[in-house]
């Protein structure tokens, strides 16, 4: 398996040319999806028919903060995204999201609502 | 030699970085190694002899979970030299050579600077320093992660005995001092909107100031040692000096004690000296993921990987080194 740093940032990147604005538009949840679902699946070296709603990401795939962190990075870059780590961090502190159908729905909110997010309770 | 008409292979600029004890193992390193060569059967044989270590002692954590520090570290060198020699064998040449905190030992045995041996020496004189200098108070390390080195700066400022002592990448941070102000600030870093905090199994404050008497005892020990000029530089993770001289592992050794280490700019100056290919000699993978957020163009292989740079023809080797 190839190991670039950021290869995987680079390449999602490139396939879903980067938008001009941070806004859901149709497809945008299965964009995200899509993005999420083969980044842990190479991330965490399985395969992504192994991969559900349900996986949590933490106790089943031993992942950790640091891929989450990335995966926040090439949301930024892909939607050109205004959002402070440390919003998100205090989101994540009243919402914790393990699985990958939370952190789709997360990286949901972080696009519609970017640094007001804070505001959602 | 390459066959006219075909487009000469570049080569890599490559650096061998060896990571510390704590790290998460992959938990096949054993059996990867042992279809690669012999040489993790040999080295384990000559540390059982040195220290005591046995392949029981490393079956029973093959995830790196060791309970005991001292072994923990032992381990984690062990794996790493076994790991340099691979490396060394398949005829890569390494353009730089780095340690992160103990894996500077590993770092020196690469660049055999000191022997297997004496690394072993080392790790165990550093640990009982250190674990002196400690053991007057409860100590303790965290790390916090998704939050900018300043917001870190201005949260430790509450309490004198804190450090930063070290930087991992642009978004990772690691702290020392008494341990009941390392759980506050991580308490509070999590409020102040850290993505991640950890409180770590460690009950010295490596690196930091407390080191002090550590630090100036295990120099006078070194300064026993025969230790030879390193035949890669190696980039201190102290200071970035490039280090090319017995004299200068020497103060480097020292300064691992009881100074701060910056791992994000050990690998950025590496990566601004031109190095696109960096080899992490241990087990698991930890700095290929705090390479993530560190910024340029290269590529980290670790032991899983290892093989794909080998068979990608675009090592650089001894002899093209020679060649400049």
């Amino acid at each position: 398996m190839p190991c670039r740093v950021s290869r995987l940032a680079r390449s999602v990147i490139a396939y879903y040319p980067e938008s001009d604005m941070a806004k859901i538009e149709s497809g945008t949840r299965e964009e995200v999806r899509k993005i999420v679902y083969e980044f842990f699946a190479e991330e965490c070296e399985v395969s992504i028919e192994n991969l559900h709603e349900g996986t949590n990401v933490i106790k089943d795939l031993e992942g950790d903060s640091l891929m989450f962190l990335e995966l926040l990075e090439i949301f930024k870059k892909k939607y050109g995204l205004d959002i402070e780590l440390k919003t998100v961090g205090k989101y994540v502190v009243k919402h914790p999201a393990e699985t990958i159908g939370a952190i789709i729905h997360m990286t949901m909110l972080i696009i519609e609502h970017e640094n007001r997010i804070s505001e959602i309770v | 030699m390459i066959p006219d008409g075909l487009p000469a292979v570049e080569k890599k600029r490559t650096a061998s970085i060896f990571p510390a004890f704590g790290c998460r193992y992959l938990g096949n390193e054993t059996g990867i190694l042992g279809d690669m060569s012999a040489d993790l059967h040999e080295l384990l044989g000559r540390a059982g002899e040195a220290v005591g270590l046995t392949g029981d002692m490393l079956a029973g954590s093959p995830y790196g979970d060791f309970s005991d520090e001292l072994t923990s570290q032992y381990a984690v060198y062990l794996y790493s030299c076994a790991v340099s020699n691979i490396v060394k064998r398949s005829g890569m040449y390494s353009d730089y050579a780095a340690g992160y905190s103990m894996g500077l030992y590993a770092a020196l045995y690469h660049a055999e600077s000191i022997t297997f041996e004496q690394g072993l020496d080392c790790i165990r004189t550093a640990y009982d320093l250190i674990r002196s200098d400690a053991s007057a108070r409860d100590f303790g390390m965290g790390l916090i992660s998704g939050l900018p080195q300043s917001d870190v700066k201005e949260l430790i400022s509450r309490s004198k005995d804190l450090e930063i002592v070290n930087a991992n990448n642009r978004h990772s941070f690691l702290v020392s001092g008494y341990d009941e102000n390392v759980r506050d600030v991580l308490a509070a870093a999590k409020l102040h909107g850290a993505l991640n905090t950890q409180h770590l199994a460690f009950r010295s404050p490596y690196h930091s100031r407390f080191m002090n008497k550590a630090a100036d005892a295990f120099r006078e020990y070194c300064s026993g040692m025969r230790i030879y000029d390193p035949i890669y530089r190696i980039v201190s993770a102290v200071d970035r000096r490039v280090i090319e001289t017995g004299e200068e592992v020497l103060n480097d050794l020292a300064g691992n004690i009881n100074h701060a280490i910056n791992w994000h700019e050990t690998m950025s100056y590496m990566i601004s000296s031109g190095v696109d290919a960096f080899i992490e000699c241990g087990p698991g993978k930890s700095l290929y993921k705090m390479a993530k957020f560190i910024d340029g163009d290269f590529d980290v292989y670790y032991l899983h990987t290892l093989n794909n740079l080998i068979s990608s023809g675009r090592i650089c080797s001894h002899a093209d080194a020679l060649k400049g």
